[in-house]
């Protein structure tokens, strides 16, 4: 069975703008991230580990599936 | 001793100490641009204590070189003060895009292709003896290259708080994929050695191969490491 590739889309940059235009180096600083792994987690570069989604959905005050999705592309 | 003017030298230690300290204050108390050019100062301070050194070693006008290597690097730190103020007073985000970390990949890629590139030009079909002293020239010239472009970086390189920051995760996941593609060029030069000296391949030969082998397993490291903090590391 072949297996399907995936990626993780995010709506990380959204959601910072909707809480109070958050800054990169915030949100950073409150997952305990360095702000050059904001800047790829927003540009699909890196996906963070479960730790780290469970602590950008606290700090946006939302569950993990609000913020990450899963694109199949076939 | 009755020669030697010590009250400018002594007054020159004292300002490189006082400024060196100032500073180390100034970047604790969070204010970098100050550290920056106190700094400057103190290698303002140095160039002035250098060439009075140097005079009275040469018993006469000395080489300025030492003294204008002081000054670039003070000339730097100043410019980098300059940065860390505008930085610190603008409101938006800083604008590095590139971490500490992955400049220095990229430093030590640029500096292995230069020196080891430029060994294996000259030594591969030199005498054993002028490879040895080229090897240790080579050896010698990257750790004044890297010294010289980590510090160069850390004075440029802003916000200035990421300097001394412990890598994060995405950091770990570089380090551990650009080492797994390493370990594989690393095994394949481990086994290389006994078939080259199986094949009666000359030891010199053989131990330029191997040494081309390590470095090529260095560059993979570090290209993988610029490539996934480029790319992705997914």
């Amino acid at each position: 069975m072949a297996r399907k590739k995936s990626r993780v889309s995010n709506r990380v940059r959204e959601l910072r703008f909707r809480h109070g235009e958050m800054t990169q180096q915030e949100l950073a600083e409150r997952i305990g991230v360095a702000r050059q792994t904001i800047i790829a987690i927003e540009q699909g570069r890196f996906c963070p580990s479960l730790e780290s989604a469970l602590r950008m959905a606290a700090a946006f005050e939302t569950s993990v599936d609000e913020i990450f999705s899963l694109d199949d592309t076939g | 001793m009755s020669g030697i003017p010590l009250a400018p030298l002594l007054l020159a230690s004292a300002c490189l100490a006082a400024c060196l300290l100032a500073a180390l204050h100034a970047y604790r108390r969070r204010l970098p641009e100050r550290g920056y050019w106190l700094g400057a100062l103190a290698f303002a301070a140095a160039a002035a204590a250098v060439w009075i050194g140097l005079a009275v070693a040469a018993g006469g006008a000395p080489s300025l070189l030492p003294s204008a290597i002081y000054m670039g690097l003070a000339a730097l730190l100043a410019v980098a003060g300059r940065r860390a103020r505008r930085l610190r007073l603008a409101t938006g985000e800083p604008p590095a895009t590139r971490s500490f970390r992955e400049n220095s990949a990229l430093v030590m890629l640029a500096a292995l292709l230069l020196v080891f590139g430029n060994y294996f030009r000259g030594a591969w079909d030199a005498s054993p003896e002028t490879a040895i002293g080229a090897f240790v020239g080579a050896v010698v010239s990257l750790v004044v290259l890297l010294i010289a472009a980590h510090v160069a970086l850390a004075v440029l390189h802003l916000p200035v708080g990421d300097l001394d920051a412990p890598g994060d995760e995405r950091d770990r996941a570089v380090d551990l994929k650009s080492q797994r593609n390493a370990y594989w060029v690393l095994t394949a030069a481990f086994w290389t050695f006994p078939f080259m000296l199986i094949a009666a391949v000359p030891l010199a030969h053989a131990l330029n191969i191997w040494l081309a082998e390590l470095v090529l397993a260095e560059l993979v490291y570090f290209g993988s490491m610029v490539a996934y903090y480029r790319l992705g590391a997914d």
